[in-house]
């Protein structure tokens, strides 16, 4: 529903030194960010989804994807690149929310994974076909309170899930985005009623000091009798009683995996500009800046000098109006980094670390 | 810290404040899982009532919810709902004279999805309450929290995520719903209208314009508005009318953009609409959409929870900074703060204004450029010529003093090196010298402590600063009636060698023997009053001049060496402390000497035999690039006078916030600030006109601290110092230091006893986010005599920077905690340094890592080893490096440095292997 990625806040820099002194400390920082702009990735999260596929073979025998919360669309730029080597093109279908710009070979869907319509929208474009992977690295739009998040994150994987339970065939995988917070043994033990082989996993690119990880799910069977239904939310929400109490067959023990090579980058280490055995270092702008974010128009204000003082408007709305007419603008990212971003390194990391900031509560 | 007991207890939270709701003269906050009740009646002060631990067992608390019932006649008892997550709990307070009493009116109740809003309902028997709860996926449900039972469950056909909700109604057959979801709309629904077994309800109204997530909701019946708040910043208010009875136009009527990032919460008031968000501030708005306050002081990024009072005069707001502060609702009825032309051109036609000097909060001298002197009587509003001299043209300087018995005395001073001083009120009586060759560069009167209560206030000490670093002292004696007496050159010194060789601050030190001096060039100076007898100490010194030179190339011409103290050199000297660009003002207060700088910093040192001793150097405020002066409260609270561009300001380090901010278009004109309890005066010289800002309430702050914040962002490290005493027979105090990501280190002391805690000092030298801390014990061969806790602070982080303080904690019983604490900034260390020294760094891109520091240790101290104090630090670039501390040469220097493990390094320990010390 929700997809939050690195809110590309756009910046005027005053003189084209400043821009270089400013940008080239992000790219120390978080290699993946820098390598991400220099092979073409809209966001440094395709990594993780290339680190997962290392570990896991995602992709192999993969003819028909389906990408959840796909904008800014770094995920499915990895499914086009990996997927269909061979003659025939795999088909991929993204889904977002938001509006996303155009990929080769992907179909893109603009709309709701709650709502029955996507699902049929989405095996539609599958000729009637079942998807063979459904892959999801949405994130709520985080507001720092970290029990609302784990909620809202909680409720956008069992969407997913929900979705994909429509799409998949028997033996497809389902890779979603979890955060690792209390009630996460309450997720596993609803992924394991779909799947046999639910693994968590955390590839390199992926900070330490973020809570997310991705369970990685396998050989989807519907259980005898389960009728799939968008009508209701998911499953029982009910998390009565402590699940990591649980003990015996009750408790449902996940196994936890580091993955991506060991000789990966580190997301964590702060690299040289000049890479061993890379090439020469130059410095490259961000693949895709994000269309129409919430903050557009404040920070339009805000550049006119405008924010706080013309506020009065009018504007009347006669009669019911349906959701769709406004989502063209609608985009969830981020925008919790203050656009007047200081010399303060603090800030920058805060809005470096958006996709994946959320430490664990304690 | 804790003695050795089987069960670890928490003794004291300080968490986000994360719901705050007033209860008659209570406020009630949730601050992570803890619902603690304050009581406002004393004013200002907040003092815990109760503190209810862990209210809804491990969950948040989000909301809060008071019982409006008119059954309940008693004013003194109330029953509320807390809520947060997918639990609640019902209770009871009621107040006496000083106790709460609380009861439990239902055990927790815990729902299978989450709480958004919760709302007081009439039950469905009418002489019963249930809630109204608005659920995390579109739905509502009717509560009997006694029962522990699920009335009625309704759903919407709208299932999608919800980031907000809003319920209205009395009772069950008006319920109505609002619900901010993901696609930037409020959805609008009567959970009454459900039909069949299905309980799928219609959605009668979406309401869209929000160009983000909504974040929350406000409804009030009385207008019939609806306003929301959202993540694309803006609020938005609704004209809906009557939500319960079927909506027919939905207008909207407003649309404010104000906040600098997302809005958390907005709240309907009769005449202003109230929204706190993530850029720390809290803005009222009136019905025109026009800003009528912003409230700005709370720590780091967000405003979590904000509630009014029931007379809508003054709110309360709880930040992620775990602080709580108290506003007054003054609306455009401001302060009585004004800035107002005083029109010297409509007095005299004569010159324009060049300098001006504020004598008091009513009286103001202006001097032009034809060499006139005028004064401006405040009270009176009226101007008045003082004298003129042609002598005194295009090239002035200016300066008065009021003396005890009320008399003022002015000084001139002139290109030609001449001075001309004379009573205010008796102009004709002026005294002219000639003192220099050259131009006079620098005057200022300096009061002093009288030392002999005889000459109390007859004499008056004016210093001047002539050609070549001369400064002069020259003793001005009056008569009872404030007519100059005699004026008479007591001591001449000079300034040490650089480009602009002048004064420009003084502060006599209360023991009368020195003063300290501050100059054009940065530097502060100590001069003895009498005739130094005393040889210069500066030889035994040796190192420490390099270390607090700022910049190194022009040190060496720092102190005239050929001359000494008996011949009028200063006997210490801090070359080039603030920077180039020059001191702007020394103060002496409680024991330290405190300079301000253009280089945007204070420094507090103190005074030790002859030498003066840098402590500690701070940045008060983000982007205060010239700070002109500091000014100490009755209330021992600091404020801090300076530029920001070119607006003056008035910051409160305390409080967070700019007290004053006059656009006066910088520091470089001639201006003027007073201030009492009463009133502040600031005026400055603009476009040829004296310009005058007056503000009541002096300095005080319109906000009250009502729990003091934390850190703004996330804790990265705590360590703990030690324990002391306050006095004999009282509770033992730890010492904490905490790091946070919002590049400041706290030192703080806590009192398990009282489950309080107090702030000794913040640190914020750090440019970016601190991770890491370690303690050592401190060196104690500094020859002071203060006896109290005495401790190594290393704090280290991002950017590859590294800070070392030395603490001193002591006992003063002056202070709230019972504790100062000293800080001394001893080393300040960047890896990369040379980098930052290069002159072309802007044009070249720096190819090395930006190392972390992620966790030091100490490895060895010299208490142990002897061999010298040796800290480890793990780092984000792979390698372990080894630093030699040198506490008493003040030096840092990088021992050895692996590159092993090849990835970011999280931890270092230190642990003993039986042949030495190994590290990790």
């Amino acid at each position: 529903m929700v997809s939050l990625r690195r809110p590309h806040v756009p910046r005027q820099p005053n003189s084209s030194s400043w821009s270089v002194m400013g940008r080239t400390s992000k790219d120390k920082r978080d290699v993946y960010y820098r390598l991400a702009k220099e092979e073409g990735w809209r966001a440094r999260s395709a990594f993780k989804l290339l680190q997962l596929d290392e570990e896991f073979q995602l992709f192999s025998g993969v003819r028909r994807a389906v990408d959840l919360c796909a904008a800014p669309g770094s995920w499915s730029q990895v499914l086009s690149r990996k997927l269909g080597e061979d003659e025939s093109p795999a088909c991929i279908v993204a889904v977002d929310l938001q509006a996303m710009a155009p990929l080769p070979g992907v179909v893109q869907i603009q709309g709701d994974i709650t709502k029955a319509s996507t699902a049929q929208e989405i095996i539609g474009h599958f000729e009637g076909q079942p998807a063979d992977l459904v892959v999801c690295d949405g994130a709520p739009d985080v507001t720092g309170l970290h029990d609302i998040d784990e909620y809202i994150q909680a409720q956008l994987l069992l969407a997913a899930l929900n979705i994909a339970i429509h799409v998949l065939k028997p033996g497809g995988s389902f890779v979603a985005k979890i955060f690792r917070g209390r009630d996460v043994t309450l997720l596993y033990s609803q992924l394991r009623i779909f799947f046999p082989d639910v693994v968590c996993a955390k590839p390199r690119s992926s900070r330490n000091s973020s809570i997310e990880a991705f369970a990685v799910c396998r050989g989807f069977a519907l259980p005898k009798g389960y009728v799939p239904s968008m009508l209701n939310p998911l499953l029982d929400h009910s998390y009565h009683g402590d699940f990591n109490q649980l003990e015996g067959p009750a408790r449902v023990i996940v196994p936890f995996l580091a993955c991506g090579d060991l000789s990966a980058y580190d997301s964590d280490r702060t690299y040289p500009l000049q890479l061993e055995g890379g090439s020469e270092y130059r410095y490259t702008p961000p693949t895709q800046p994000p269309i129409s974010p919430p903050y557009q128009e404040a920070c339009r204000l805000k550049k006119s000098g405008c924010l706080g003082r013309r506020t009065l408007q009018h504007e009347t709305f006669f009669g019911a109006q349906e959701q769709g007419a406004t989502s063209s603008s609608s985009s969830s990212s981020s925008s919790s980094s203050e656009d007047d971003d200081e010399d303060d390194q603090a800030s920058e990391e805060q809005a470096s670390d958006q996709d994946s900031d959320c430490t664990q509560d304690p | 810290m804790e003695p050795p007991v089987g069960k670890a207890q928490s003794l004291l939270l300080l968490a986000p404040v994360t719901a705050l709701q007033c209860v008659g003269d209570r406020v009630l906050a949730g601050e992570g899982p803890n619902l603690l009740i304050y009581c406002l009646e004393s004013g200002e002060q907040l003092v815990v009532t109760k503190c209810v631990p862990s209210v809804l067992s491990h969950y948040y608390i989000h909301g809060i919810r008071e019982l409006q019932s008119p059954s309940s006649t008693k004013a003194s008892e109330t029953t509320v709902a807390v809520f947060g997550s997918k639990g609640l709990r019902v209770l009871t307070l009621s107040w006496g004279e000083k106790a709460e009493s609380l009861t439990w009116m239902s055990q927790l109740c815990e729902l299978h999805d989450w709480i958004w809003d919760l709302h007081w309902v009439q039950g469905p028997g009418k002489a019963t309450l249930a809630l109204a709860l608005a659920l995390g996926h579109n739905s509502v449900v009717l509560y009997d929290h006694i029962h522990q039972q699920i009335l009625q469950e309704v759903h919407c056909e709208e299932t999608c995520i919800i980031y907000s909700a809003c319920l209205a109604g009395k009772d069950w057959q008006e319920l109505v719903l609002v619900a901010g979801t993901v696609f930037n709309q409020l959805v609008i629904w009567h959970p009454a209208d459900f039909t069949g077994e299905e309980r799928r309800v219609k959605v009668e109204r979406r309401i869209s314009g929000h160009n983000g997530v909504i974040f929350s909701i406000c409804y009030l019946e009385s207008k019939g508005l609806l306003a929301s708040a959202s993540d694309d910043r803006s609020i938005r208010v609704w004209r809906v009318g009557d939500l319960r009875a079927p909506l027919s136009l939905v207008q909207c009527i407003l649309v404010c953009y104000g906040h600098q990032s997302r809005v958390w919460a907005v709240q309907l008031l009769d005449n202003y609409i109230i929204s706190i968000g993530e850029d720390s501030a809290c803005i009222v708005w009136n019905y025109s959409g026009e800003i009528v306050q912003t409230f700005k002081g709370h720590k780091g990024r967000s405003i979590r929870a904000v509630t009014v009072h029931q007379t809508q005069a003054w709110m309360v707001t709880g930040g992620a900074d775990s602080g709580i502060r108290l506003w007054p609702l003054r609306g455009n009825r401001l302060l009585g703060n004004s800035l107002l032309p005083l029109r010297f051109s409509s007095f005299t036609k004569k010159g324009s204004p060049k300098a001006l000097t504020l004598v008091s909060s009513s009286w103001l001298l202006v001097m032009t450029d034809i060499g006139a002197v005028y004064l401006y009587d405040l009270t009176i509003k009226q101007w008045k010529f003082i004298l003129d001299d042609i002598n005194y043209q295009s090239y002035n300087l200016l300066d008065a003093v009021q003396l005890p018995g009320g008399s003022v005395i002015c000084a001139l001073g002139n290109l030609e090196g001449r001075i001309k001083i004379f009573p205010l009120h008796y102009p004709q009586e002026a005294k002219e010298l000639k003192l220099y060759k050259g131009k006079v560069h620098g005057l200022s009167w300096v009061t002093r402590q009288p030392q002999d209560p005889l000459r109390h206030d007859s004499c008056c000490a004016l210093f001047l600063s002539g050609p070549d670093g001369v400064l002069s002292w020259l003793d001005v004696s009056f008569c009872p009636l404030g007519k100059v007496d005699k004026v008479v050159e007591r001591r001449r010194y000079v300034l040490p060698l650089c480009k602009q060789r002048w004064h420009t601050c003084l502060t006599f030190l209360p023991q009368g023997d020195f003063f300290v001096c501050g100059d054009r060039r940065g530097s502060l100076l100590l001069f003895p009053c009498g005739a130094a007898t005393v040889k210069p100490s500066r030889e035994e010194r040796g190192g420490r001049e390099s270390g607090s030179s700022t910049d190194g190339e022009e040190s060496d011409h720092g102190s005239d060496r050929s001359l000494s103290p008996g011949e009028g050199a200063p006997v210490d000297l801090l070359y080039g402390i603030h920077g180039k660009q020059g001191v702007t003002s020394v103060t002496y207060h409680k024991g330290y000497v405190y300079s301000t700088g253009r280089d945007g910093s204070f420094q507090q040192l103190c005074v030790l035999g002859q030498q003066l001793r840098p402590l500690w150097k701070q940045k008060p405020c983000k982007g205060m690039d010239w700070v002109a002066g500091l000014s100490f409260a009755p209330d021992e609270n600091l404020l801090v006078l300076g530029f920001h561009s070119t607006d003056f300001v008035v910051w409160s380090p305390r409080t967070h916030e700019k007290l004053h901010k006059v656009p006066c278009g910088g520091g470089h004109r001639s201006w003027g600030y007073t201030s009492t309890p009463a009133t502040m005066v600031f005026a400055y010289i603009k476009a040829g006109d004296v310009m005058v800002y007056q503000a009541q309430e002096g300095g005080s702050s319109c906000q009250a601290v009502l729990k003091e914040s934390l850190h703004g962002r996330e804790l990265t490290c705590v360590r703990y110092v030690g324990s002391m005493k306050t006095q004999e027979g009282s509770n033992t105090t730890d010492i904490l230091v905490t790091s946070s990501e919002d590049t400041t280190v706290n030192i703080l002391a806590f009192v398990a006893a009282s489950s309080t805690v107090f702030l000794l000092a913040t640190i914020n030298n750090h440019i970016s986010s601190v991770r890491t801390l370690a303690l050592c014990e401190a060196n104690t061969n500094g020859g002071e005599a203060e006896t109290g806790l005495r401790a190594l602070l290393f704090s280290a982080g991002s950017r590859a920077e590294m800070q070392c303080y030395q603490l001193l904690v002591m006992p003063d019983l002056t202070t709230q905690a019972g504790l100062t604490c000293r800080v001394t900034h001893l080393i300040s260390h960047r890896l990369d340094e040379h980098w930052d020294r290069q002159r072309n760094k802007h044009k070249v891109i720096k190819m090395n890592p930006e190392t972390r520091y992620m966790s030091i240790v100490v490895v060895t101290s010299p208490q142990q080893s002897g061999f010298g104090l040796v800290l480890a630090a793990a780092c984000s670039d792979g390698s372990v490096k080894l630093f030699l501390v040198d506490e008493l040469a003040r030096k840092l220097q990088l021992l050895a440095e692996s590159f092993y493990h090849q990835r970011c390094v999280l931890k270092i320990q230190t642990f003993t292997y039986e042949a030495g010390t190994g590290t990790r």
